[in-house]
């Protein structure tokens, strides 16, 4: 089994849904976001590049890609980011983590790892979001778990859940009969960096 | 220090009655002193949390590393200058090795220490030697680093046993050859962490390592200078002035190497186009462009200082060697803030106080300038480092044999 | 970065192109995929451990209305995820919805009845926190004192959008309290331009024009005009865009590139204010060069009807001949002597059920015949009657008036090139169906009505009503209501109330104690599910004249914004997931529960309950009966009480059971279309190319007698400040959009820490060219300011934003601002007709901020 995601970029409207959901289902401390949706465009978010009227803007939601090849695995010392050889995702391990944040520099997806830099701060003081997901820790390394503890419940991740577009799929890449297969078989599709060779799960459809 | 007593010292004897009085204790106390005050800053960083510093998520290591990589250079240099005279049975620096020895330790100590104050969990270290990652190249480091300080010691009892007479010069020779080879893989590994993962273009290159290896060459050497000069100086030891300049000419050589391989490097990322032109215009025309050519600047003058026979006086060669060692710390902080500069996903996104410094100029604004910059706090606790180092140094210097005996000579 | 080194985006960073096998057309089949029909929701089967699920619904004034699944742990709302529909093309809520919980557990909300310090400044921030007991009396005391001193008239409760609900919302019982008291009830003027231009059409009263949502699949063009549902209704631009997958074109017109515009096949780019002009221009091409739909003008619209020149109304049996006239007249006084005792509401539904059918000319037989007898009508022409009446058909008066809207001066008021505009007038006349999501944007003028009419006029002429896939979308409102008039007014204390004042007009009335000239003491406000002071455009209108005017403000609210911060007295309301409710929804078409998860936190209450000690306090004892008045069950009976809801078979028992009922009686997955699923509710039953009753929409003694005469045949007038000419664009030459945003709806979320996250500071945005001209740059501080007022908001420069214009999104409170605020700028005039906030027809200039 090998879970992936699809995101349509061009159903995606860029209105962080998903992104909060994903905030609000993991617990995320202020100040933390797994998952960001990039303007693809101008120098700050929603603003467009060209010159009015001819400008284009467009938006990539980018969160750990889950690689198959994850670098940041390679270069955990203590093993505290690794690969859950059953799903495919790439899991952390806040109990572990030393925090040198050596995964952070060896990740080439600029921003999807963030480290506590603080004791967490909620907005929500109490436990909530999702249940069994792990607590936060000051000085740990941490990223999209692809809702590690739903898969455990087999539901979707939170993001997928969220979604008010539908711009996104996830599900098993080696099952060729899957919607995701499906909707990556037939459309035309990008992934960041390839060129980095962590030959990433996420697949941007366009 | 002037032309007049540098040149008299070459015969002069060494002053031993002033060595070791109130300066050098006074010199200990104040060391021991900014050590525990840096100790108090990293125990404020534990507990505040390293939202004190300037590291953020898109630059997510900072003037902790920045000094671990020079002081691995320089300790590394300390010894591979130290080494390759006994291992090539070359002549005339046999004075200086134990001292070099020594300063190689005390930057090795340092080294660690700066690893140690960037971890977010030191208490977890153990983890290190229980669920050791073979494949990290941090997990690489951390052997290679540890291997290195147990060598140097054993390196330096080994050569203080031979003063002795009781080990034969064979033997040193043989240690020599391996601390020469752990030293060069010292910074070897170093230059791994930074080069291994393909995440930034600037450090992603073959060449990284062998550079780094010069760089440690020249601060090595530089440092060594300058210690025993000062050493020397302070009556400690004696150093023929004949070998200051001989020493000072193979600096020129690994200044000249350092810079050939940083032009390399450019020449092969900027020629084509392509992601490694915009390394190379960050270098020299964006954000780094003041490190980078400060650099150029501060290794140019220094290896013209060495090289034109005239500059090469023993206060020349002083000035020279803080030179070099100036220009190798604008490179590490190239190397490290390079690293950071260029985000592989240039897209604005959510701009929180933890994505990156200056998150307040938002996701374009905090890349205008140098995207890091270190705060107080990481001064208070690198000055802690530093002291520790020159505490270890000092202590050395007074209880350890490390002068010169003429049978090694 | 990117900036400095070359291009930008994903192609620089070498994104892999692969392409699929099968082309994009093969995709298109998940979209089936995704809207499956449910026997039954799953709610159960999402619960965690010892969680419990409850079925909410976020009901705030973006015009949805989703359905939350809120889990439940010890007591406290855990998670909230978006809940399932029979439907499930209407799944799934936006990131408002989503971060909900930090409303409910706000750092900042307010969580016990609240005073103002005696001797402070309204404003001044200086609080005593009170028991429920003080504040209900102290209100009561002040409400009493101003209705036994100045009339019950001054006691003014003003209601908003702020929450839909008939428990607690918009439509709850202070309804009640003011017919018991015979006071105030202020009309809401906000939006209602829009829908009070297309009434002159449709027929469709102040809201219910829109089709439903899905009904955009079957449409062949979709033109999203002066709206961003991208940002404000993403639950509606999913259909639009499933819409577009399946071939439908998309064209956004807009002055700005929204972010609407940029995800449409095509954007115009209008001057803003002339959409209106650039509709009259098109309908007048089409009809030059015959691209009408004369089927649909004859059999579906009110063309062929005669129109009196002597008295403007139609040819009808009510005023031809004279011995039908008498008729008529004589019918209405026997209607009225029978139905008077039953009130007003009874009474003109009785009259207006009074057979008063139309006439057209005939032509086979050369003389007027009503419609239902006419064998040849004729669609053009003047014509006297034989006793001497002269008379011209609609449909000639309109195109007579149109003739004077061309192409090359809608070319010229509204940028869009003569071709463009031709171009689009001939798609609207040869696409299959044509949607139009319309919303609000076009209304937001102080000429806002005649915006939105104009264009209901194009899709008369067009034939693009009444069909699949044609006609207006974007507010869909509910086809059934339940039983409000019983469960507001079933009390024998019911008065009456003054439901005609426009809430635009509460800072004229205050300030000088009159309304429209006569004197209208006005003493205290209530105010419930609204943020007056922060939504009422010309802000400093508000803090000069009511501020200092008011006797006593009363607030209901979780927050501190703009309103309830300026209170005397604020009483802290239970978020939505603390009670009970019922709503219809608006954008999809099913009426929902939204249940109790919580009890309310702190000290707070629900709306009802705090209305139920209120009405009490004020010795309606009878009318809020403390023993059933928290009894839900009582209140579901009123509201299922009428003939409709019972046929349906309507009840609570129902409701809790199935948590979502389809209130249209549709087959599921079948949109209501409106003029189709039922006709239009035109007097005619037709559409209406003439308004033949001339009538504002609210009666407050205003006199338009002097414009009466003109508002039967569509006309454009220019907007008052934002023209391009305007004498005001020297001195001011940006205009200002108060674009609503993603991260707010209205002024609700403002406080939201996860939002303020995303979105941390007022921003002005502005084009380069702008900017530049004044020295200024991206993130500098700028100051916007008029005669009216100003506003400090960081500059964004933002090359979607056209230059001559600035906007800066909606929903900041004067706290949020480093000076000013954003309201202070805009225009506080309104149209006696529509009685509808004209915020975008304003102009500004700006310059950087010294602080």
């Amino acid at each position: 089994m090998h879970y992936g995601f699809a995101i349509d970029t061009k159903r995606c409207i860029g209105c962080h849904t998903c992104a909060v959901g994903c905030r609000m289902e993991n617990h995320l401390p202020k100040g933390i976001w797994w998952n960001r949706i990039l303007t693809k465009g101008g120098e700050d978010m929603d603003t467009p590049e060209g010159i009015f009227p001819d400008v284009t803007m467009s938006y990539v939601p980018v969160a750990c890609q889950h690689c198959e090849n994850p670098a940041c695995v390679k270069a955990c010392p203590v093993g505290a980011t690794y690969k859950d050889p059953e799903t495919g995702a790439v899991r952390q391990d806040y109990d572990k983590c030393i925090g040198c944040r050596m995964c952070v520099a060896a990740c080439p997806y600029t921003g999807v790892r963030s480290f506590n830099w603080a004791e967490p701060e909620y907005t929500i003081d109490f436990e909530c979001g999702g249940q069994n997901v792990p607590a936060h820790q000051k000085h740990t390394v941490e990223k999209c778990t692809m809702c590690w503890h739903r898969l455990a419940k087999d539901e979707e991740p939170m993001c997928i859940r969220m979604c008010p577009e539908r711009a996104r799929y996830w599900g098993d890449l080696d099952d060729p009969n899957s919607e995701i297969s499906k909707v990556i078989r037939e459309r035309e599709y990008m992934q960041l960096l390839p060129e980095k060779g962590t030959k990433p799960s996420v697949y941007y459809l366009v | 220090m002037t032309e007049n007593v540098s040149a008299a010292s070459t015969a002069a004897e060494p002053k031993h009655e002033t060595w070791g009085g109130k300066g050098l204790n006074a010199a200990i106390i104040v060391a021991a002193v900014l050590t525990v005050a840096g100790i108090a800053c990293w125990a404020m960083q534990l507990s505040g949390g390293m939202v004190q510093t300037g590291m953020r998520n898109l630059d997510s290591w900072g003037l902790y590393i920045t000094n671990f990589m020079f002081f691995v250079g320089l300790s590394a240099g300390g010894l591979i200058i130290s080494s390759v005279p006994n291992a090539f049975g070359m002549k005339g620096f046999g004075g200086i090795s134990k001292v070099a020895i020594w300063t190689s330790v005390c930057c090795t100590c340092a080294a660690i220490g700066f690893v140690v104050v960037d971890l977010g969990g030191p208490a977890r270290l153990w983890e290190l030697f229980v669920y050791s990652n073979f494949s990290s190249p941090l997990m690489w480091d951390i052997l290679v680093l540890g291997t290195y300080l147990v060598l140097s010691v054993i390196y330096l009892w080994a050569y203080l046993r031979a003063e002795a007479g009781r080990m034969s010069h064979t033997a040193i020779r043989a240690i020599s050859v391996v601390a020469l080879i752990v030293a060069i893989l010292v910074h070897n590994v170093t230059a791994w962490i930074f080069s291994l993962a393909p995440a930034h273009e600037f450090w992603h290159t073959a060449l990284m390592g062998p550079w780094f290896v010069a760089s440690a060459l020249d601060c090595g050497t530089a440092l060594v200078l300058i210690v025993c000069l000062a050493l020397r100086r302070a009556g400690y030891l004696a150093l023929d002035q004949r070998h200051v300049a001989n020493l000072a000419k193979m600096l020129a050589v690994f200044v000249l190497v350092d810079l050939y391989f940083y032009a390399c490097d450019l020449l092969t990322s900027g020629y084509f186009g392509g992601e490694g032109t915009e390394v190379v215009a960050m270098l020299t025309s964006g954000a780094l462009s003041p490190v980078f050519w400060t650099q150029v600047a501060l290794m140019a003058v220094s290896v013209a200082i060495l090289v034109v026979p005239k500059l090469r006086t023993t206060p020349g060669v002083v000035v020279a060697s803080v030179l070099a060692i100036l220009g190798v710390f604008c490179k590490r902080l190239q190397i490290l803030v390079g690293g950071f500069q260029i985000p592989n996903l240039d897209m604005p996104g959510v701009t929180t106080q933890y994505a990156i410094t200056n998150w307040q100029a938002g996701f374009t604004g905090a890349y205008q300038g140098m995207v890091y910059a270190p705060q107080p706090i990481e001064f208070g606790v690198t000055l802690g480092v530093l002291a520790m180092c020159i505490l270890f140094l000092l202590l050395g210097l007074k209880y350890l044999p490390l002068k010169p005996a003429e049978n090694v000579d | 970065m990117s900036g400095a080194h070359g291009p930008k985006g994903l192609t620089r960073r070498n994104f892999l192109k692969t392409t699929g096998a099968a082309g994009v057309a093969a995709c298109l089949s998940a979209v089936g995929t995704n809207l499956a029909v449910a026997e039954e929701l799953d709610d159960d089967e999402r619960a965690g451990d010892e969680e419990r699920i409850c079925s909410v619904m976020c009901r705030s004034n973006c015009m949805g209305s989703c359905r939350w699944l809120a889990h439940v742990r010890d007591g406290k709302v855990v998670k909230l995820e978006p809940g399932n529909y029979p439907n499930d093309g209407y799944r799934g809520g936006c990131l408002k919805g989503a971060s909900y919980m930090e409303r409910i557990y706000s750092p900042t909300r307010i969580q016990q009845p609240m005073r103002r310090v005696p001797g402070s400044e309204r404003g001044a921030g200086e609080w005593e926190a009170i028991s429920w007991e003080e504040a209900i009396e102290e209100a009561a005391k002040h409400i009493k004192d101003a209705a036994d001193a100045y009339g019950p008239k001054s006691v003014v409760f003003d209601a908003s959008s702020g929450q839909y609900g008939y428990m607690n919302g918009v439509y709850n019982q202070f309804a009640r309290l003011s017919g018991v008291m015979g006071a105030t009830k202020t009309a809401v003027c906000y939006d209602y331009a829009a829908g009070y231009g297309i009434n002159r059409v449709l027929g469709t009263g102040d809201w219910a024009y829109c089709n439903e949502p899905n009904s955009v699949l079957d449409s062949s063009m979709v033109v999203v005009w002066g709206t961003n549902p991208v940002f404000t209704a993403p639950q509606n631009w999913r259909w639009i865009q499933w819409a577009k997958e399946n071939g439908t074109k998309v064209i956004c017109i807009d002055p700005i590139k929204s972010a609407t515009a940029h995800r449409s096949d095509e954007w115009i780019q209008v001057n803003p204010g002339y959409d209106g002009y650039m509709a009259l221009a098109m309908s007048n091409y089409l009809i030059q060069n015959e691209l009408q739909n004369l089927d649909f003008i004859k059999e579906k619209s009110t063309g062929a009807f005669l129109v009196r020149e002597d008295t403007k109304a139609h040819l009808r049996a009510s005023n031809w001949p004279a011995e039908s006239a008498a008729t008529y007249v004589a019918t209405v006084s026997a209607v009225k002597e029978k139905y008077a005792a039953q009130g007003a509401a009874v009474l003109a539904a009785a009259v207006a059920a009074i057979p008063n059918k139309y006439y057209v000319w005939d032509l086979d037989a050369n003389a007027p015949k009503l419609v239902e007898e006419a064998t040849n009508p004729a669609l053009e022409g003047t014509f006297t009657t034989p006793d001497g009446v002269k008379v011209t058909t609609a449909y000639t008066l309109l195109k007579e008036q149109l003739s004077q809207y061309t192409i090359e001066e809608a070319s010229k008021k509204t940028g869009v090139p003569a071709e463009r505009i031709e171009e689009l007038a001939r798609s609207f006349a040869t696409e299959r169906a044509v949607s139009v999501n319309i919303t609000y944007g076009l209304d937001h003028y102080v000429n806002g009505y005649l915006n939105t009419w104009a264009v209901a006029i194009l899709l008369a002429l067009t034939g693009q009503l009444g069909r699949d896939g044609a006609g207006f979308t974007g507010v869909f409102t509910q086809t059934y209501t339940p039983a409000l008039t019983s469960y507001w007014f079933a009390t024998p204390e019911f008065k009456e109330y003054n439901s005609q004042v426009p809430a635009a007009r509460l800072a004229e009335m205050f300030g000088t104690q009159k309304l429209e000239g006569k004197d209208y003491p006005s003493k205290v406000l209530v105010s419930y599910c609204s943020n007056l002071m922060s939504n009422m455009t010309g802000q400093n209108e508000w803090i000069n004249k009511v501020l200092p005017n008011m006797d006593y403000w009363i607030v209901l609210d979780m927050e501190m914004n703009d309103s309830a911060s300026h209170a005397d007295l604020v009483l802290p309301v239970a978020s939505w997931y603390e009670k009970e409710d019922l709503r219809t929804a608006y954008n999809n078409p099913y009426m929902t529960i939204s249940e109790k998860a919580i009890d309310p936190l702190y000290e707070t209450k629900s709306d009802n309950e705090i209305i139920g000690m209120l009405g009490r306090a004020l010795g309606y004892e009878k009318s809020f009966p403390e023993d059933t008045w928290d009894n839900m069950s009582y209140w579901y009976k009123l509201l299922f009480s009428d003939k409709i809801s019972q046929a349906a078979g309507y009840t609570e028992e129902r409701l809790r059971e199935e948590k979502v009922i389809n209130y249209t009686g549709q087959e599921e997955g079948s949109p209501w279309i409106r003029g189709k699923s039922a006709p239009w509710p035109t007097e005619s039953g037709r559409v209406q190319l003439y308004y033949e009753k001339v009538a504002p929409r609210l009666n407050y003694g205003q006199d338009l007698s002097s414009r009466d005469a003109d508002e039967h045949i569509v006309y454009f007038r220019e907007p008052d400040e934002c023209g391009s000419e305007n004498p005001l664009a020297e001195k001011y030459p940006l205009v200002y959009l108060q674009e609503h945003s993603r991260f707010r709806i209205h002024t609700q979320w403002f406080e939201v820490p996860v939002l303020r996250e995303l979105d941390p500071e007022p921003q002005g945005k502005v084009n380069s060219v702008d900017a530049e001209a004044r020295g200024v740059k991206d993130g500098d501080y700028i100051e916007v300011f008029n005669d009216r007022g100003h506003a400090v908001v960081k500059a964004l420069i933002d090359e979607s934003i056209a230059p001559g214009i600035i906007s800066i999104p909606k929903g900041w409170q004067r706290s949020q601002f480093k000076a000013g605020c954003y309201q202070e700028l805009t225009n506080p005039k309104t149209d006696k007709y529509a009685d509808s906030i004209a915020p975008y027809d304003t102009r500004v200039d700006f310059k950087k901020w010294e602080a």
